[in-house]
């Protein structure tokens, strides 16, 4: 796996030289290798989204590098605008960015500042809505008169029509339902797996992280705290309780059951291995 | 970029001139103002530059701040001071063409430079250290005499709080929707000024649809409290004056009072 991207001892401060200065990310380096699927878990104000506005060049670096296939993204002036549509950024709340008359054009918006012909932007366009689940007759309605969940849909769809190599997404899923929280993860997923997308997504949910990540990265005060597969960081539950963030409620029910003193492993995160677990231990005694 | 905006900000701080009370310090930017307008000579200049410097100093505001709040206007001093400049009859030094300087043209150049300077500089300082509920409480005060007169202080000064309160709000989301449409490839710094204002359409019509949800909101949230315009309703915070407020008010009254006799009694 080749590494896509690339950030270097990366630093960021707010308002030098007034009082309210602050250093909002310090001394951050990892890298995300091709095709994979990162979670960025962190409590409020712990850096994610200063970090996450670095990778597409909308903020500059005070130190450091971020560096796209090797080259610094800051170097000229190309490669800023480069970056821009390489790595494809959906903002938290993305609905409040739509502003075109119809939702074929806000998805189009995207594509057409790439500078694209009219029939590739329609055919992105159709795609992107179909993955995100809207049907062809709301492309010509006003995106005001959809009802919140289709908003976010569109706003996703109008990122997705960049096609971009990584696709970077700011807690997509706040504010949703439970249905809407796996219908979004799903479109997710589904544009992942078909474009063979790097992704990289901020998340508050520890269950939605250990669910759909395939390697995590924790923010605590601007530093990265940890980095690994979710079985890695969630063994090391004491030390995320710490820096105010939780484990899946799974997590805690099996390290409540070793307390009891039942043995039961360390690193359970999701339902379907705690379910595997049970039945483990289920059969072992029936067997004795 | 635009969180680097700081006039009409507030600092926060402890110093005398932040104690002050909101209606002296009001009262004694307009005498101020008006001090400056009087002041002819060079000592009457350097006793007002003197006062606002001081005051700064006393407020512990870095000076770097105040600078940068000058450099918004640099085009509206120079533009002043060179039309003075030129317009001023008396006594020509040298001309070029239809161009003539006058020894009292520069001096007034000089002058009128320094008083805009000057006057942005205390109002600058009066929002720096004043937080905008006070401002707009003493504003409200002030005014209340007004209220005789059937004209509706109270609604003034509420909808001048909001506006207020909403300055940073506003600045932080148009950064963020500036950033999301940069991010979808919109460019707001290169071509003409046409194409430049045409770019910020993406971000105008997001903003005026968020700012008229947070209107309804607010107003939402307020009637959920009761709130129903001016008559009868108390303050948590009185204003009361203070010796604080006697001593400063006594210093500003005689600081102008020294500008306007110096150049006016004295001509200097």
């Amino acid at each position: 796996m080749t590494d896509i991207l690339t950030v270097e001892h990366l630093m960021h401060v707010y308002g030098v030289g007034t009082p309210f200065e602050k250093v909002a990310v310090n001394d951050v380096s990892f890298s995300i290798g091709s095709g994979e699927f990162v979670g960025l878990i962190g409590h409020t104000g712990s850096g994610k989204s200063t970090l996450i506005q670095h990778l597409n060049g909308l903020l500059k670096p005070t130190s450091g590098r971020i560096l796209i296939h090797g080259e610094d993204i800051h170097a000229t002036k190309e490669n800023t605008r480069a970056a821009r549509f390489a790595v494809g950024l959906v903002f938290q709340y993305p609905e409040h960015q739509l502003f075109e008359e119809t939702v074929r054009a806000d998805i189009a918006f995207g594509p057409k500042n790439m500078g694209l012909g009219e029939s590739e932007i329609e055919r992105r366009v159709i795609e992107s809505a179909e993955i995100v689940g809207l049907k062809k007759s709301d492309l010509d309605r006003s995106p005001f008169e959809l009802s919140g969940g289709q908003k976010r849909r569109t706003a996703l769809a109008g990122v997705l029509a960049m096609e971009p190599e990584v696709l970077v997404l700011d807690e997509p899923m706040a504010g949703l339902d439970p249905e809407g929280r796996r219908a979004v993860m799903g479109y997710v997923k589904e544009y992942h797996k078909k474009h063979g997308t790097t992704v990289i997504f901020v998340t508050h949910s520890m269950e939605d992280a250990a669910q759909n990540a395939q390697r995590l990265i924790v923010m605590d005060r601007g530093r990265v705290l940890m980095q690994g597969t979710p079985e890695q960081v969630f063994e090391r539950a004491d030390e995320l309780r710490a820096s105010g963030l939780d484990t899946p409620q799974v997590t805690d029910l099996f390290s409540a059951l070793r307390a009891r003193g039942i043995d039961v492993p360390q690193s359970v995160y999701t339902v379907e291995q705690a379910v595997r677990c049970l039945r483990e231990l289920k059969g072992g005694k029936t067997n004795a | 970029m635009l969180k680097d905006i700081t006039l009409g900000q507030y600092f926060p701080g402890k110093s005398a001139v932040h104690r002050l009370d909101p209606r002296v310090k009001l009262l004694a930017l307009i005498v101020y103002i008006v001090a400056l307008f009087m002041a002819g000579g060079a000592v009457s200049y350097a006793i007002a530059t003197a006062f606002v410097v001081a005051a700064i100093a006393i407020s512990g505001i870095k000076p770097k701040l105040i600078l940068k709040s000058l450099k918004a206007i640099i085009f509206i001093v120079l533009f002043t001071a060179v039309l003075n400049m030129l317009y001023t009859p008396g006594d020509v030094l040298f001309s070029v063409w239809i161009i003539r300087i006058t020894k009292q043209g520069i001096y007034n150049g000089f002058g009128m430079g320094l008083r805009v300077i000057l006057l942005v500089t205390a109002s600058a300082l009066l929002t720096y250290t004043t937080s905008p509920m006070a401002l707009t409480d003493g504003l409200e005060s002030l005014l209340s005499p007004l209220k005789k007169l059937r004209i509706p202080v109270h609604e003034f000064a509420m909808m001048m709080t909001i506006a207020l309160r909403f300055i940073p709000t506003l600045i932080e989301e148009t950064d963020k929707i500036m950033s999301a449409q940069k991010a979808r490839g919109a460019d707001f710094e290169s071509g003409n000024i046409i194409k430049r204002a045409k770019a910020l359409i993406p971000v105008l019509i997001p903003l005026f649809v968020s700012s008229f949800r947070r209107a309804d909101e607010l107003a939402t949230a307020m009637e959920c409290r009761l709130y129903h315009g001016g008559s009868n309703r108390t303050r948590l915070n009185v204003l009361r004056y203070g010796r604080l407020d006697g001593i400063g008010a006594l210093v500003i009254a005689m600081v102008c009072a020294a500008v306007i006799v110096v150049s006016k009694v004295f001509g200097l």
